[in-house]
Parts: structure tokens; C-alpha cells; sequence
């Protein structure tokens, strides 16, 4: 009854689509799913309108949306600045809308795939980043900033302009000149405006209550808001300025982001900094003369009646800077930071620089003016180069000769690098299927290093890569192993396939390679062809110290399959800390009663390996085949990419396939009835 | 936010859903899964994404339902037979023997599909049994016109090794 000629596939899709159908589902599974659709669809719909009458926000890109609310929170700052009473509950507006916007991402993606297809590693983060600002937690925050993927980043300059810390500025500034060239504009210089505009606001406020600020402005407002009437509880600092001896010194202090002047006998009178989370200031002070100065640190607890304040000779340093090749190196860029504690601020923060620089074509610097008192760190920087020294040793009114200093190529991280690319396409198997749930693990890129899975149509993509910049990429897949290589994006956008080939690939359909033992357990010395006639499960890599589940799992199998024509063989790697006599026993203690062998030194197949690349396709990547393993010569060959590899080899000994956990028994049962 | 009259798309599309689950199920019950278990995943991708062509999305969810169902039943009752609605096979025409033949020709066709790759048996059912053109296809599935052609000829390949051997 079998047709046995290539019509059969015609004739049975005709049959197919000449069988009757019946007229439609039955009534109840309609009205019943109509009944679904039309619930759920309603449930979303009233989700929608609550979320889009608080606030529209544009769902092209995260970006967008960040930058959407900067403009609304910076727009209600300014409402509050000026209409006072209700500035608290302005306030609470702007935080609902930050609100909305978080639920605005998480439930409307529309057109963001990209967003879809967040890893799990950013939504962890964001969430954190929700639970920071929750708490309030600037310094978690600026951390993201430094150590979160590039949407994170987003967020957490997005919080911090909220949240108006001023010590988020030297991280926000870097990340705005690495992201310069955005193409939603620069989210970061955004915060940064928003912190200064909060900052300046705050010293608008204050100029009004402080007759012994010297920066006074023309009062704009009248009314008081609710933030000015928390910093009327705020004290002021008297103390002194004085030189190392005691006497005292005429002259400015900037604390908290303010500048006061001293009376002629050194006495000031300057409003304590807004602690907030932050329990210490950095700030500095300067003689009227111009000749002492220093930095000091201000900590919550100090005493408030009776600060001192040391300035002391300034102090200068001078250098060199030369590249890789001791050649000088003209047209860098002079940075200081202070820390104290470890923790770095921006000059910006704390006032206006003291100190000043000058720099040379010959690659020479000078530094003068240079307050001391605090940790200082040199900055060096010039596109794609920045070198850090921390100026630990310097004395006040030292000249610091720091000789030559090197500049080095930032890797990868250079701020010339843009970070704009995108790859995307299937991971696809050798026979072109799209895999699902298929893995790529990128990185390290820099310290950053995540994974992405494929949809269940088998897409990934992969954005915010770095444009000319090898990356290392993994691609890995059940029954596929690990699939290393690397990919250089020149063009924003980019689609490939990455197409991954199971162990053994090349030898499918071809007499297996032969297998190298070192010794056989269980049975005498075999090869393949003496198995002729029966169908081969060879499972190779196999370690019964690290992995003995996977024998008992092939225990199991061999039991099932007692009665078939069907062989297992397994074939131990190499280790160095595992010796025969163990094996030996591993093998009594797991009751293992196939033919079992261990590998034997790789080196035996060097000649027959076949060469690394593949050739690659039109549109897609192919990574290349593994080369010689440490963990023997059957491995090797067998090209095992993860711990282990199952093959199945059929009644003619040809390796026909290197099934996956999920096919396996499929494919015995096919090969066994062949 | 997409709003979509439910109601009009099950009323435009509820036939062409239909046929495709019931001619890949061959039977009532199961069709009727599929047939539901679609348009409650079409709703789903339309929350997440702008639906251009339900048409297509609807053709194509059914078409994948209806093989992940095939590949259900095919491993987890090696030895099952098939159920067919016997009563529904009216009888014009072919005598009792080549109506068994049919059937039988069928069913092999039906198992043969369930050992395909999802997207080979996708891209042979819409082409062969929903008469899509490559180009229909590939803009449903997002894949190149090229790609089609390949999954095509590998599914057909597969396909007519399977009814050899089986």
C-alpha cells in the first residue's frame, strides 16, 4: 500500500486539501473566545487610559522618554520655584509622572523592540534603580552610573537630576562626553543641567536668608516654598581663617556649593551644607592675597560655633607626557579631582578651581595654585587616552617634578568610541532553522559582559555595541556547545545570522572518525567497525568524578534500550587530577557495564583536525570549528564544544547525527528502525 | 495603544484560522484548541507590538499551534491513532478502500510535518496548504524571499524521506 516514488509528498498534501472540513469551531469554543478577547482587550484599554492621562511620554526609545520627563521635571522645578505654596504638591506631580513614565515602559513597548527584548540583567537593574530613588540612595545611583548597562545609565541620570545631588556631576560629566554624538540628544548633560539649575536654586533661596552671602542675587521670589522652609532650619558655621601660625587670614571659603567672604580678621559666617544622604563636603578656601589656600573637609558633627580653617602655601606641580613611544604628546586636557575617604568630586562641585594649568606643544605641563589638604588626582586625557596619578606625596607649597608620565590608550572604553551599533538576525542551526532560546554571552567588553537569549522565533538582538571594536561573542545552544567569535560592527545597524553547526558537523554522514582509547574498561579493545550491523550511542567527555549524573542518565537510557541493537559507549577526557585506578573505581561505584574508555593525548589527531574558519555565508556569521582539546584525541576530533556530546552512529557506521538532549530518543528509535 | 474590535477580526479571519487548524489537526476537538489558543496569542502580540496584517499574524500563530500540537501528539503517543472524524468524511466518490488510502496518506503527512523544524513546517504549510506566495510568506515571517526557498526545499526534502521510510 506504500508508494515508494517522490509523488508520494504531492499526492498527500492533495489528499490533505481535499479533506473535508467542518464548517466552523463549535459554538461554546467561539463565544468563548470571543468572550476572552474581548475581556482582556478591555482590561488593557482601561490600563491605557490611566496611564496616558497622567502623561504622555513618546515610546520610540528609552532615551525619549528620559529626556521627556527632564523637560517636564525641569519645567515644574521652575513652577515650584515660582509659585511657592504649592510646590510641594508640584512636587508630588512630578514624581507620579516619573511614576507613569516606568509604567508607560513596562506596559506599552509598541514599537520598542528593543525594550521587549531587555536582558534580564537590565530589568534587574532598573528595578534597582527604582528602589535607589525610592531610598534616596545618591551613591548606589552614581554607582549605576558607572557600572550599569547603557539604558541603566539612562535611568539613573534620569533619577539623579530628580534628585538634584551635586555629587553626581563628575559621573554624569564623564558619561556625557562618551555619549556625546546620542542620537536622542545627550540624556546625561541634561541631568547635569538639572542638578545645576537645582543647585542654583537652592542658592537663590538661600541668597534671600543670608545677608552674609556674597553672592546676592536681586530677590526673585516672595513667597516661600516648601524645600526653603526645610533649609530655614538650617544653622550657619562661624569660624576663622588662619595661616599654619595662627594668624588669621582675609580671604573666600566656597562650602556646599557657596561662596562667602571673610571680615578683615578671618571670621566667617557660611550656612552649613544640605547634608541630605551625604554626610561630609569638600570645600575650599583661598587668602585674599591669592597666596594660601587649601581644601578642607566639612563633616556633619563638627562643631558649627568654632570652625577652623588652615590655608597654607600653594603648591605646583610640572611634567611630561609622552605616548607608548616616549614620544611627546601635545594637545591634552588637564583635569583635577579631589577625594577624601575615596571618593572622588568634581571641581565643579565644590567651587571654582584655584589652581591653573598650562600645557605646552613639547607635551610639557605646569600646574600652579594648587590648594592642598585633600587626596588630588591628575587627569590626563585626550581622545581614546586617559592616565590617572594620584598626587599623594604633595606638600603645601611643594613643586612637584613628576618627571614623565605615559599616557595610556583607554581599551575599548576610549571616548572616541561611539556606542551606537546594533546587531540582530536568527541564530539559526545547520539546516538554517531559527533556534529558540539559543544564548549569546558578549563580552567582557571593557568589565561589562551579559547574556541575551533568543525569541521564540529564534531573534536576538544585540544594541549599544561599540562602533570598530572587535567584541567577543559566544553563541551557545542546547546540543550545540559554545560557539566563540568575535564581531566588529562599522555600521550602526547591522543584520546577520549567526549560524552554529552541532559537534562533528563535517563527519555527518560519513564513516565516524575512529575512536582513540587509552585504556578500555569493560570490554576488550574496540573499534567502530567491528559494531557494523548495530546502531552506536557514543557519548564523549564524559567525567565520572565532576558529571556522573550524565552516566547514570546513559545507565538509564541502556536499560531502556536492553534489547536493541543498540551499543553505548562512553569515552572519559583526559584530567590531570583523575588517575586509571580512579576511573576503575568510579566505575564499580556507578555500577557502569557499557564499554568505557578514556581519551587519549590529544596530539595523536593533530593532522586530521580540519582548519578553524568555515567559510562564511552571504548574510551570516558562521563561528569557527574548535580547534585541538586538552581533553584528548577523540574529543578533539569529535569537536565536543561544552563538557559532553551524545553521537549516534548507524548500522553502516556512518556519524549521522549529534543529537540534543530533547531529539535523542527520536532519533534512536529512527535509526534503530532503519 | 492598538484597540482592536475583536469581534470583527474572529468574524473575518475565524474561517481561514479554522481551515489551517483543522486541515493540519484533522479533527474537531483539537482544531478547536488551536482555533482559540491563536487568537488568545494574536491578542497577546498585539499588546506588545502594532499589528500591521492579522491575516498574516492569525495564519501564521495557527499554523505553528497546529504543528507544536502535531509534534504533541506524535511523541507522546508513539502508537495512537490518529483521531479522525470519521463522520464527517462524507462519502462522494472514492469507495471505502481508497478512502482508508487517503487517510492513511494523510495521516503519514501529518506526521511527517511534526518532525520538521518549526519554521520548515510553517513555511511548507503556508506555501503548499494556505497557497501563500514566497513573498507572502517571507513578510509574514520576516525572513528573506531566499530563505523561504530554502526552508521550502529542505522541508520538502525531509518530508519525502519521512513518507519513504515511514
Amino acid at each position: 500500500m506504500k508508494k515508494k516514488n517522490n509523488n508520494t509528498l504531492d499526492d498527500a498534501v492533495k489528499a490533505l486539501k481535499n479533506e473535508p472540513i467542518s464548517e466552523g469551531p463549535p459554538k461554546e469554543i467561539l463565544d468563548d473566545t470571543l468572550r476572552k478577547l474581548t475581556d482582556a482587550s478591555w482590561e488593557e484599554l482601561r490600563k491605557s487610559v490611566a496611564t496616558t492621562e497622567k502623561i504622555k511620554v513618546s515610546k520610540k526609545l528609552i532615551q525619549f522618554g528620559a529626556a521627556a520627563v527632564i523637560i517636564i521635571v525641569l519645567g515644574l522645578l521652575l513652577i515650584s520655584v515660582f509659585t511657592g505654596p504649592e510646590g510641594q504638591e508640584v512636587i508630588e506631580v512630578a514624581r507620579e509622572a516619573i511614576e507613569a513614565k516606568g509604567v508607560a515602559e513596562t506596559t506599552e513597548p509598541d514599537l520598542d523592540i528593543a525594550t521587549e527584548r531587555l536582558s534580564a540583567r537590565l530589568q534587574e537593574e532598573l528595578e534597582s534603580i527604582e528602589e535607589f530613588f525610592a531610598a534616596g540612595d545618591v551613591g548606589s545611583l552614581v554607582a549605576m552610573l558607572n557600572e550599569g548597562m547603557y539604558e541603566s545609565k539612562i535611568a539613573a541620570a534620569n533619577y539623579l537630576g530628580e534628585i538634584g545631588d551635586s555629587r553626581a556631576i563628575t559621573a554624569l560629566e564623564e558619561l556625557s562626553l562618551r555619549y556625546g554624538d546620542d542620537e536622542a540628544g545627550n540624556p546625561f548633560v541634561g541631568a547635569i543641567e538639572q542638578i545645576n539649575a537645582r543647585v542654583q536654586a537652592e542658592e537663590t533661596k538661600l541668597a534671600k536668608q543670608s545677608t552674609d552671602i556674597i553672592q546676592t542675587q536681586p530677590a526673585a521670589q516672595k513667597e516661600v516654598s516648601a524645600e526653603t522652609r526645610i533649609i530655614n532650619e538650617q544653622k550657619n558655621i562661624h569660624g576663622w581663617l588662619m595661616d599654619p601660625a595662627g594668624n588669621p587670614v582675609a580671604g573666600t571659603i566656597q562650602l556646599g556649593g557657596l561662596t562667602v567672604a571673610t571680615e578683615e580678621d578671618g571670621s566667617f559666617t557660611i550656612p552649613e551644607p544640605d547634608y541630605k544622604e551625604q554626610n561630609s563636603f569638600i570645600g575650599q578656601a583661598l587668602s585674599a592675597q591669592g597666596d594660601l589656600g587649601s581644601f578642607f573637609v566639612w563633616s556633619r558633627g563638627n562643631d558649627i560655633n568654632n570652625a577652623e580653617i588652615i590655608v597654607e602655601p600653594l603648591a605646583s606641580a610640572t611634567g611630561l607626557v609622552v605616548d607608548a613611544n616616549a614620544e611627546p604628546v601635545a594637545d591634552f586636557e588637564l583635569k583635577i579631582s579631589v577625594f577624601s575617604k575615596e571618593r572622588l568630586t568634581s571641581q565643579s562641585a565644590i567651587g571654582e578651581e584655584l589652581w591653573k594649568s598650562q600645557s605646552y606643544t613639547d607635551g610639557s605641563f605646569d600646574i600652579n595654585s594648587m590648594p592642598t589638604g585633600v587626596g588630588l588626582r591628575l587627569t590626563i586625557e585626550k581622545p581614546g587616552h586617559k592616565t590617572a596619578i594620584d598626587l599623594d606625596g604633595l606638600a603645601a607649597g611643594e613643586n612637584l617634578d613628576l618627571g614623565q608620565i605615559t599616557l595610556e590608550p583607554t581599551e575599548e572604553r576610549g571616548q572616541d568610541t561611539q556606542w551606537n551599533c546594533s546587531i540582530e538576525g536568527f541564530i539559526i542551526n545547520e539546516n538554517n532553522e531559527p533556534l529558540a532560546g539559543a544564548k549569546l554571552d558578549i563580552g567582557p567588553i571593557g568589565e561589562e559582559r551579559f547574556t541575551i537569549e533568543t525569541d521564540a522565533e529564534g531573534w536576538y538582538k544585540l544594541t549599544g555595541l561599540p562602533k570598530d571594536v572587535e567584541v567577543k561573542i559566544v553563541a551557545l545552544a542546547d546540543g550545540y556547545g559554545h560557539n566563540p567569535f568575535t564581531y566588529k560592527c562599522s555600521e550602526p545597524n547591522n543584520i546577520a545570522d549567526i549560524q552554529i553547526f552541532p559537534p562533528a558537523y563535517d563527519w555527518y554522514d560519513k564513516p565516524a572518525p575512529p575512536l582513540f582509547v587509552e585504556k578500555w574498561f569493560n570490554t576488550e579493545p574496540i573499534t567502530l567497525e567491528e559494531l557494523a550491523g548495530q546502531v552506536v550511542l557514543l557519548h564523549v567527555g564524559a567525567n565520572l568524578k565532576e558529571r556522573p549524573e550524565e552516566i547514570q542518565e546513559l545507565k538509564e537510557l541502556s536499560e531502556t534500550y536492553a534489547e536493541s541493537p543498540l551499543v553505548f559507549i562512553a569515552i572519559h577526557e583526559r584530567a590531570r587530577d583523575i588517575t586509571e585506578d580512579d576511573i576503575q573505581q568510579l566505575i564499580e561505584e556507578n555500577d557502569v557495564n557499557f564499554p568505557f574508555g578514556i581519551d587519549q593525548q590529544s596530539d595523536v589527531v593533530t593532522d586530521m583536525m580540519l582548519p578553524e574558519s568555515r567559510p562564511q555565508g552571504q548574510n551570516s556569521v558562521r563561528p569557527a570549528r574548535r580547534d585541538l582539546r586538552a581533553a584528548g584525541a577523540t574529543c578533539s576530533i569529535y569537536e565536543v564544544k561544552a563538557n559532553q556530546a551524545y553521537y549516534l552512529i548507524d548500522k553502516n557506521g556512518l556519524l549521522r547525527i549529534s543529537p540534543t538532549q530533547t531529539n535523542l530518543e527520536e532519533w534512536i528509535e529512527y535509526l534503530l528502525n532503519e | 495603544m492598538q484597540v482592536t474590535d475583536w469581534r470583527l477580526i474572529v468574524d473575518k479571519h475565524g474561517r481561514a484560522v479554522w481551515e489551517t487548524a483543522y486541515r493540519l489537526l484533522g479533527n474537531q476537538a483539537d482544531a478547536a484548541d488551536c482555533f482559540q489558543e491563536t487568537f488568545i496569542s494574536a491578542l497577546e502580540v498585539s499588546k506588545r507590538q502594532r499589528v500591521r496584517s492579522f491575516s498574516a499574524l492569525l495564519v501564521r500563530i495557527a499554523t505553528s499551534r497546529a504543528i507544536d500540537q502535531l509534534r504533541e501528539r506524535y511523541r507522546h503517543s508513539k502508537h495512537r491513532e490518529e483521531a479522525v472524524d470519521l463522520i464527517l468524511v462524507p462519502s462522494r466518490g472514492p469507495g471505502p478502500i481508497e478512502q482508508v488510502q487517503v487517510q492513511e496518506l494523510t495521516g503519514r503527512l501529518r506526521k511527517a510535518l511534526s518532525h520538521l523544524g518549526p519554521q520548515e513546517a510553517q513555511v511548507f504549510c503556508m506555501h503548499c496548504l494556505n497557497d501563500m506566495s514566497y513573498r507572502q510568506i517571507a513578510k509574514g515571517l520576516g525572513l528573506q524571499t531566499s530563505t523561504v526557498g530554502v526552508l521550502l526545499h529542505r522541508a520538502r526534502r525531509k518530508l519525502q524521506d519521512f513518507l519513504k521510510v515511514t
